[in-house]
């Protein structure tokens, strides 16, 4: 990815030089100190005496189940040793000093896709240059905008928040407004129970967030950009904010690297919780300091949306995959944040390309999928998947936001529906009937199913259609999918 | 409650308000401001609230019915040494339920987007364990 760099990305990579081989990555972040990952940095530096500035803290890399973890970087070649709670350092520091046995046990699927660097960087803007940071910018900045959308729009980008709208429609919306502000904001709340992939992306590779934002950022001109992390998600806001820094003093965020003006001005904001508050018009009213409830659409935002402004809203994943635009053949990949019943749960990019199917990700996870007896996917918001269905090839659409839970056979899946029905029950904001109502009654209902399925139906019906948001308006999605698949199970 | 725990709400309440001066005096700076509180002060106590209401210029009632509909904001302090248990699928799925019957002054969270290394517990500083033991968990809380 080095090749073809023009001078100012060349000069960049001067000013900022790769860091030294080898070296060891130790695979903190939140995922990783959960599993008290910082323990081993300290002894793996203790151990490694004056040559201690080779151990780096490097964020989760997605593979939550080798947690904790490290990874030995010799030249190309790459090792993980996972689980060090079990197997100690020893192998690690053997392998840092050039043996690394012959197993082959390189780190993830390597060099492509949104989380090439994820966990295989210090953080630093040097390390993230040499591993093809800006380079998508870098080749952005040499085409037009128009040409830009267009192999956005060729590529078939999809957004990655849950509902895959195509990117380019939606940017070319704003775009063609030239006569108000335009805002951008970046959708970083993920409140879906189930879901981890933008704070691995926030964490683990900052910088591709923020190259993704200043490509949309060429190709439409917005005069704001707002990126909204959810609450607790303290770590990936300090690590973006920190990138950010970097990135306005290597001049790379003002455009002043390329002798170029962007003139973008960017805020970070934090939310404070709440499912709904993922929701796109309710991150407009809190950030403009309104109540976190969702407007009447239309208008849309891309019309009126923040401070009246037209506004492109895309997840943190969509800006992330955009980075990957020019990679050829552009790979239609997904992160999938799996969890459940499996061996290996973790965040996985799988090729969305008409081969890979339910049972290739059991598989990836390490599990016999016929252990699995159905999967949920969409969370509260979502559908089963049985057995039955596991051949099916994976689409963009049915992946969701990419949350992915595994039941093995002891699980009661009516008690699961139960669970999904009153977590959108406590969820709902209350902001519309049939949404407010609707889902307590649900609750009610599912006490005895078998009595009250006529009403079940109905009450389907009503959330789907009259509900104000695509909270109550999925969720009935979860029962109707159960009673289609498990009937007798309630 | 005692005179030391009154002065250190005092101190962590001035934390909060020198937080809150310091972002303009929008409207849009409503949650920021009620976030700056709530880190200095874990809660958000009345005094905070119109504190917050009055350097934003929006109306208390309204203060207040933003302040609610935010899950993470506490209108109340939380209980000492209390630990929270995810109880998200994955977490019940991994046995939240045997950590909340087996350590006592344990309550429910919603999933916290640790679901790969369930079961996933919560100190009182918001630091996250996973894949904990019920061993484990008797182990940390009695540290
Ligand atoms: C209840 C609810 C919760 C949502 N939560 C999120 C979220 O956490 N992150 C996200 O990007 N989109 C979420 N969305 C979807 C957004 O409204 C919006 O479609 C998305 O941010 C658009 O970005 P994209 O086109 O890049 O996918 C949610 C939608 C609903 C109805
Ligand atoms: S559908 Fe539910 S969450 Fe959405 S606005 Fe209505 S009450 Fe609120
Ligand atoms: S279910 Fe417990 S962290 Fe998500």
């Amino acid at each position: 990815m080095k090749t073809n760099a023009s001078a100012p990305l060349a000069r960049l990579r001067e000013q900022h030089p790769a860091p030294r081989l080898p070296r060891i990555l130790v695979h903190c972040g939140t995922a990783g100190n959960a599993m008290g990952a910082t323990r081993y940095l300290e002894e793996l530096r203790i151990a490694l005496g004056d040559r201690s500035d080779s151990v780096v803290e490097a964020a989760s890399d997605g593979a939550n189940w080798a947690a904790p973890a490290a990874t030995v970087a010799q030249g190309t070649y790459m090792r993980r040793f996972e689980r060090l709670d079990l197997h100690g350092i020893d192998d690690v520091i053997a392998c840092f000093n050039g043996d690394c046995g012959d197993e082959a046990n390189y780190a993830g699927t390597g060099g492509r896709g949104l989380t090439a660097r994820l966990g295989r960087n210090d953080g630093t803007l040097g390390d993230v240059l040499a591993q093809g940071g800006y380079s998508a910018l870098d080749r952005a900045l040499t085409s037009t905008p128009e040409q830009l959308l267009d192999a956005i729009e060729d590529a078939g980008f999809t957004g990655r928040g849950g509902a895959h709208f195509p990117v380019a429609t939606k940017w070319r919306l704003a775009a063609a407004d030239t006569h108000r502000p335009r805002m951008l904001v970046v959708n970083a709340e993920e409140g879906e129970p189930g879901v981890f992939k933008d704070r691995h992306l926030l964490e683990g590779d900052p910088h591709r967030l923020i190259e993704g934002i200043l490509i949309a950022h060429y190709a439409v001109g917005f005069e704001r950009a707002y990126v909204y992390i959810n609450g607790q998600a303290r770590t990936a806001r300090a690590i973006f904010e920190n990138a950010l820094a970097d990135a306005a003093a290597a001049e790379i965020f003002s455009g002043a690297a390329w002798n170029q003006t962007f003139g973008l001005k960017i805020h970070v904001r934090s939310g404070a919780g709440g499912y709904v508050c993922g929701e796109e018009s309710v991150i407009l009213n809190s950030i403009e300091g309104e109540r976190p409830v969702p407007r009447y659409k239309p208008p849309y935002a891309t019309d009126r949306g923040l401070f009246g402004n037209p506004t492109i809203i895309n997840n943190a994943e969509t800006l992330c995959a955009i980075t990957t635009v020019f990679e050829k053949p552009p790979p239609p990949t997904k992160l999938v944040s799996l969890s459940g019943d499996v061996p290996r749960p973790g965040l996985y990019e799988i090729p969305v390309d008409g081969a890979t199917t339910w049972t290739s990700l059991l598989v990836m996870a390490g599990t016999n999928p016929l252990d699995v007896q159905a999967i949920l996917i969409g969370g509260p918001s979502g559908v089963f998947v049985m057995a039955e269905q596991f051949e099916e090839v994976l689409e963009m659409r049915s992946l969701g936001a990419g949350g992915v839970v595994a039941f093995g056979s002891n699980t009661d899946l009516s008690q699961i529906t139960r669970e999904l029905a009153s977590y959108n029950m406590r969820e709902s904001c209350g902001e519309c009937t049939p949404c407010r109502e609707g889902t307590t009654r649900m609750v009610a209902l599912l006490e005895h199913p078998a009595e009250h399925r006529k009403e079940i139906a109905n009450l389907i019906e009503i959330l789907t259609e009259g509900s104000l948001c695509q909270l109550g308006g999925m969720a009935g999605r979860p029962i109707q999918s159960a009673l289609d698949q498990f009937p007798t199970a309630f | 409650m005692t005179n030391e725990e009154l002065s250190i709400n005092l101190e962590a309440m001035q934390d909060g308000t020198s937080g809150v001066d310091a972002l303009p005096r929008d409207k849009d700076q409503l949650l920021p401001a009620l976030l700056a509180m709530h880190q200095a002060l874990d809660w958000l106590p009345r005094e905070a609230i119109s504190y917050v209401a009055n350097h934003v210029q929006v109306p208390l009632s309204e203060v207040y019915a933003t302040t609610t509909a935010y899950s993470e904001l506490r209108l109340e302090p939380p209980v000492p040494g209390q630990w929270h248990v995810c109880t998200g699928i994955a977490c019940n799925l991994a046995g939240a339920d045997k950590l909340l019957d087996q350590i006592p002054n344990t309550a429910r969270i919603d999933c916290q987007f640790l679901c790969a290394l369930a079961p996933v517990i919560c100190d009182e500083d918001e630091q996250l364990f996973g894949r904990v033991s019920v061993e484990e968990f008797r182990d940390r809380v009695n540290s």
